[in-house]
Protein backbone atom coordinates (compact mmCIF):
# COMPACT_ATOMS: atom_id res chain seq x y z
CA UNK A 1 0.00 0.00 0.00
CA UNK A 2 1.38 3.41 -0.96
CA UNK A 3 0.48 6.32 1.35
CA UNK A 4 1.49 9.94 1.67
CA UNK A 5 3.34 11.13 4.76
CA UNK A 6 4.81 14.35 6.05
CA UNK A 7 8.38 14.51 7.35
CA UNK A 8 8.74 17.07 10.14
CA UNK A 9 11.99 17.42 12.10
CA UNK A 10 12.80 13.73 12.23
CA UNK A 11 9.21 12.41 12.52
CA UNK A 12 7.00 10.92 9.83
CA UNK A 13 3.24 11.48 10.01
CA UNK A 14 0.67 10.00 7.67
CA UNK A 15 -1.47 12.59 5.96
CA UNK A 16 -4.51 10.30 6.29
CA UNK A 17 -4.61 8.44 9.65
CA UNK A 18 -4.16 4.67 9.32
CA UNK A 19 -5.13 1.90 11.67
CA UNK A 20 -2.08 -0.39 12.00
CA UNK A 21 -1.72 -3.74 13.73
CA UNK A 22 1.64 -2.89 15.35
CA UNK A 23 3.05 0.15 17.12
CA UNK A 24 6.43 -0.22 15.41
CA UNK A 25 7.07 -1.43 11.87
CA UNK A 26 9.48 -1.07 8.98
CA UNK A 27 8.49 1.22 6.08
CA UNK A 28 10.17 2.15 2.80
CA UNK A 29 10.17 5.88 2.19
CA UNK A 30 10.71 7.68 -1.10
CA UNK A 31 12.70 10.88 -0.53
CA UNK A 32 12.80 13.49 -3.34
CA UNK A 33 16.38 13.83 -4.63
CA UNK A 34 16.12 17.61 -4.45
CA UNK A 35 15.72 17.41 -0.67
CA UNK A 36 18.98 15.55 -0.12
CA UNK A 37 21.87 17.62 1.16
CA UNK A 38 24.14 14.65 0.51
CA UNK A 39 23.66 11.31 -1.19
CA UNK A 40 26.02 9.82 1.38
CA UNK A 41 24.39 7.40 3.81
CA UNK A 42 25.79 9.11 6.86
CA UNK A 43 26.55 6.55 9.53
CA UNK A 44 28.06 9.20 11.77
CA UNK A 45 25.59 12.08 11.55
CA UNK A 46 27.29 15.39 11.12
CA UNK A 47 26.64 17.99 13.82
CA UNK A 48 24.33 20.89 12.97
CA UNK A 49 27.30 23.25 13.18
CA UNK A 50 28.94 21.41 10.27
CA UNK A 51 25.76 21.58 8.20
CA UNK A 52 25.41 25.28 9.01
CA UNK A 53 29.03 25.99 8.08
CA UNK A 54 28.68 24.11 4.79
CA UNK A 55 25.48 26.00 4.03
CA UNK A 56 27.09 29.35 4.84
CA UNK A 57 29.89 28.71 2.34
CA UNK A 58 27.36 27.46 -0.20
CA UNK A 59 25.32 30.66 0.23
CA UNK A 60 28.39 32.85 -0.28
CA UNK A 61 29.37 31.02 -3.47
CA UNK A 62 25.79 30.89 -4.77
CA UNK A 63 25.50 34.63 -4.29
CA UNK A 64 28.44 35.10 -6.68
CA UNK A 65 27.15 32.56 -9.18
CA UNK A 66 23.76 34.27 -9.30
CA UNK A 67 24.96 37.86 -9.19
CA UNK A 68 24.33 39.75 -12.43
CA UNK A 69 27.56 40.38 -14.29
CA UNK A 70 28.33 43.73 -15.87
CA UNK A 71 28.07 43.84 -19.66
CA UNK A 72 30.88 42.30 -21.64
CA UNK A 73 32.26 45.59 -22.89
CA UNK A 74 33.01 46.74 -19.33
CA UNK A 75 35.74 44.10 -18.96
CA UNK A 76 39.22 44.39 -20.43
CA UNK A 77 39.87 42.28 -23.52
CA UNK A 78 41.36 38.84 -22.99
CA UNK A 79 45.04 38.74 -23.82
CA UNK A 80 46.47 36.33 -26.36
CA UNK A 81 48.13 34.47 -23.47
CA UNK A 82 44.80 34.07 -21.69
CA UNK A 83 43.14 32.76 -24.86
CA UNK A 84 45.93 30.23 -25.35
CA UNK A 85 45.53 29.01 -21.79
CA UNK A 86 41.77 28.71 -22.19
CA UNK A 87 42.30 26.55 -25.27
CA UNK A 88 44.94 24.46 -23.53
CA UNK A 89 42.85 23.80 -20.44
CA UNK A 90 39.86 22.91 -22.60
CA UNK A 91 41.82 19.76 -23.47
CA UNK A 92 41.93 18.61 -19.83
CA UNK A 93 39.59 15.94 -18.54
CA UNK A 94 38.61 17.20 -15.12
CA UNK A 95 35.01 16.22 -14.77
CA UNK B 1 43.47 16.30 10.49
CA UNK B 2 44.23 18.87 7.81
CA UNK B 3 43.16 18.47 4.18
CA UNK B 4 45.14 19.34 1.06
CA UNK B 5 42.58 20.19 -1.60
CA UNK B 6 42.91 18.63 -5.02
CA UNK B 7 41.71 20.72 -7.95
CA UNK B 8 38.68 18.53 -8.64
CA UNK B 9 37.27 19.01 -5.13
CA UNK B 10 37.88 22.75 -5.10
CA UNK B 11 36.16 23.07 -8.47
CA UNK B 12 33.24 20.91 -7.27
CA UNK B 13 32.63 23.38 -4.45
CA UNK B 14 33.27 26.59 -6.37
CA UNK B 15 31.08 25.69 -9.34
CA UNK B 16 28.45 23.62 -7.49
CA UNK B 17 29.29 20.66 -9.71
CA UNK B 18 26.69 17.92 -9.41
CA UNK B 19 26.58 15.33 -8.01
CA UNK B 20 29.83 15.97 -6.18
CA UNK B 21 29.43 19.32 -4.42
CA UNK B 22 27.22 18.34 -1.43
CA UNK B 23 29.75 15.90 0.01
CA UNK B 24 32.63 18.24 -0.83
CA UNK B 25 30.87 21.11 0.99
CA UNK B 26 30.31 18.93 4.04
CA UNK B 27 33.85 17.55 4.06
CA UNK B 28 35.37 21.03 4.14
CA UNK B 29 32.98 22.18 6.87
CA UNK B 30 33.67 19.02 8.92
CA UNK B 31 37.42 19.60 8.70
CA UNK B 32 37.06 23.14 10.03
CA UNK B 33 34.68 21.98 12.77
CA UNK B 34 37.27 19.46 13.93
CA UNK B 35 39.93 22.16 14.11
CA UNK B 36 41.64 21.09 10.89
CA UNK B 37 43.01 23.40 8.23
CA UNK B 38 42.20 23.45 4.53
CA UNK B 39 45.14 23.88 2.16
CA UNK B 40 44.88 24.76 -1.50
CA UNK B 41 48.27 24.27 -3.17
CA UNK B 42 49.85 27.50 -4.37
CA UNK B 43 51.48 25.69 -7.28
CA UNK B 44 48.04 24.89 -8.67
CA UNK B 45 46.65 28.43 -8.93
CA UNK B 46 46.64 28.57 -12.72
CA UNK B 47 45.07 25.14 -13.03
CA UNK B 48 42.49 26.04 -10.40
CA UNK B 49 41.50 29.22 -12.22
CA UNK B 50 41.22 27.77 -15.69
CA UNK B 51 39.55 24.50 -14.69
CA UNK B 52 36.99 26.48 -12.67
CA UNK B 53 36.39 28.65 -15.70
CA UNK B 54 36.08 25.61 -17.94
CA UNK B 55 33.52 23.99 -15.65
CA UNK B 56 31.47 27.20 -15.48
CA UNK B 57 31.53 27.31 -19.28
CA UNK B 58 30.32 23.72 -19.45
CA UNK B 59 27.48 24.41 -17.02
CA UNK B 60 26.49 27.53 -18.94
CA UNK B 61 26.38 25.54 -22.17
CA UNK B 62 23.94 23.11 -20.55
CA UNK B 63 21.84 25.46 -18.44
CA UNK B 64 22.35 28.82 -20.16
CA UNK B 65 22.19 31.72 -20.60
CA UNK B 66 25.72 31.69 -22.02
CA UNK B 67 28.29 34.04 -20.56
CA UNK B 68 31.02 35.64 -22.61
CA UNK B 69 34.63 34.54 -22.27
CA UNK B 70 35.37 37.63 -20.24
CA UNK B 71 32.38 37.16 -17.94
CA UNK B 72 33.30 33.52 -17.33
CA UNK B 73 36.81 34.53 -16.36
CA UNK B 74 35.53 37.18 -13.98
CA UNK B 75 33.06 34.84 -12.33
CA UNK B 76 35.71 32.13 -11.90
CA UNK B 77 38.05 34.57 -10.19
CA UNK B 78 35.30 35.95 -7.94
CA UNK B 79 34.35 32.44 -6.84
CA UNK B 80 37.95 31.46 -6.14
CA UNK B 81 38.58 34.64 -4.20
CA UNK B 82 35.72 33.85 -1.82
CA UNK B 83 36.51 30.14 -1.70
CA UNK B 84 40.16 30.63 -0.74
CA UNK B 85 39.56 33.51 1.68
CA UNK B 86 39.35 31.28 4.78
CA UNK B 87 41.95 28.76 3.64
CA UNK B 88 45.72 28.52 3.95
CA UNK B 89 47.82 28.48 0.81
CA UNK B 90 50.39 25.70 0.91
CA UNK B 91 53.50 27.10 -0.72
CA UNK B 92 55.19 25.07 -3.44
CA UNK B 93 58.77 24.26 -2.41
CA UNK B 94 61.82 23.70 -4.60
CA UNK B 95 61.74 19.97 -3.90
CA UNK B 96 58.35 19.81 -5.58
CA UNK B 97 59.70 21.15 -8.86
CA UNK B 98 61.71 18.18 -10.07
CA UNK B 99 58.73 15.97 -10.89
CA UNK B 100 59.18 15.41 -14.62
CA UNK B 101 60.04 11.74 -14.31
CA UNK B 102 56.58 11.19 -12.91
CA UNK B 103 53.67 10.06 -15.10
CA UNK B 104 51.67 12.96 -13.71
CA UNK B 105 53.89 15.82 -12.50
CA UNK B 106 50.93 17.79 -11.15
CA UNK B 107 49.77 14.93 -8.94
CA UNK B 108 53.34 14.14 -7.92
CA UNK B 109 53.70 17.68 -6.56
CA UNK B 110 50.66 17.24 -4.33
CA UNK B 111 51.85 13.91 -2.99
CA UNK B 112 55.30 15.32 -2.24
CA UNK B 113 53.74 18.29 -0.46
CA UNK B 114 51.93 15.87 1.87
CA UNK B 115 55.29 14.49 2.99
CA UNK B 116 56.09 17.77 4.77
CA UNK B 117 53.45 17.06 7.40
CA UNK B 118 53.73 14.58 10.27
CA UNK B 119 52.27 11.15 9.46
CA UNK B 120 48.48 11.15 9.74
CA UNK B 121 48.28 14.93 10.12
CA UNK B 122 46.97 15.57 6.62
CA UNK B 123 45.32 13.83 3.68
CA UNK B 124 44.77 14.82 0.09
CA UNK B 125 41.05 15.34 -0.47
CA UNK B 126 40.41 14.14 -4.01
CA UNK B 127 38.04 12.30 -6.33
CA UNK B 128 40.90 11.26 -8.64
CA UNK B 129 40.69 7.47 -8.67
CA UNK B 130 44.25 7.13 -9.93
CA UNK B 131 45.56 9.07 -6.94
CA UNK B 132 43.27 7.22 -4.54
CA UNK B 133 44.48 3.85 -5.82
CA UNK B 134 48.16 4.82 -5.86
CA UNK B 135 48.22 6.45 -2.41
CA UNK B 136 45.45 4.94 -0.30
CA UNK B 137 47.04 6.01 2.98
CA UNK B 138 47.51 9.60 1.93
CA UNK B 139 44.28 10.31 0.10
CA UNK B 140 40.58 10.37 0.91
CA UNK B 141 37.40 11.25 -0.97
CA UNK B 142 34.93 13.81 0.38
CA UNK B 143 32.40 11.04 0.91
CA UNK B 144 34.86 8.88 2.84
CA UNK B 145 35.89 11.85 4.94
CA UNK B 146 32.26 12.64 5.82
CA UNK B 147 31.84 9.05 7.01
CA UNK B 148 34.77 9.22 9.44
CA UNK B 149 33.70 9.62 13.07
CA UNK B 150 33.74 13.21 14.21
CA UNK B 151 37.08 14.05 15.79
CA UNK B 152 37.28 16.36 18.75
CA UNK B 153 38.80 19.74 18.20
CA UNK B 154 41.29 19.82 21.04
CA UNK B 155 41.34 23.30 22.55
CA UNK B 156 44.99 24.05 23.17
CA UNK B 157 46.03 26.24 26.07
CA UNK B 158 48.34 28.24 23.81
CA UNK B 159 47.17 27.72 20.24
CA UNK B 160 50.42 28.27 18.37
CA UNK B 161 48.95 26.74 15.22
CA UNK B 162 46.26 29.42 15.03
CA UNK B 163 48.74 32.16 15.89
CA UNK B 164 51.08 30.97 13.16
CA UNK B 165 48.22 30.73 10.65
CA UNK B 166 47.48 34.42 11.04
CA UNK B 167 51.03 35.43 10.08
CA UNK B 168 51.96 32.46 7.89
CA UNK B 169 52.35 34.27 4.52
CA UNK B 170 54.63 36.92 6.03
CA UNK B 171 56.54 34.26 7.96
CA UNK B 172 57.11 32.15 4.85
CA UNK B 173 58.28 35.19 2.91
CA UNK B 174 60.85 36.10 5.58
CA UNK B 175 62.13 32.52 5.83
CA UNK B 176 62.68 32.51 2.08
CA UNK B 177 64.38 35.90 2.20
CA UNK B 178 66.87 34.55 4.74
CA UNK B 179 67.41 31.43 2.63
CA UNK B 180 68.11 33.55 -0.43
CA UNK B 181 70.59 36.02 1.05
CA UNK B 182 72.21 33.39 3.25
CA UNK B 183 73.05 35.81 6.06
CA UNK B 184 71.76 33.83 8.97
CA UNK B 185 73.35 35.72 11.83
CA UNK B 186 73.69 39.36 10.91
CA UNK B 187 70.20 40.20 9.66
CA UNK B 188 67.21 40.41 11.93
CA UNK B 189 64.28 39.32 9.75
CA UNK B 190 61.77 38.20 12.30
Amino acid sequence: MRVEALYDHGRLEFIEPLQLRHERLRLIVEVPDAELVSSTPVTHPLPPEVLAQAQAMRDRLDAIRHAPLPPDDEWPELSAKQRERIEAFALREDR
Amino acid sequence: MDLLLDINVAVDVCTKRSPFYPDADLALAKCLYEGGRLWPYAGSVQTLEYVTRQELQYQQSVNGPPLSAKQLGRQARDLLKVFTADKHWLAALAGEGDVFDSDDPEDEQLVRALNRFPPGAIKLLTRDQKLLDAHPGKTITPTQYCLLPIGNAALEFVDLKAQQASIRPALAEKIHRVLHHGQYLTTYQF
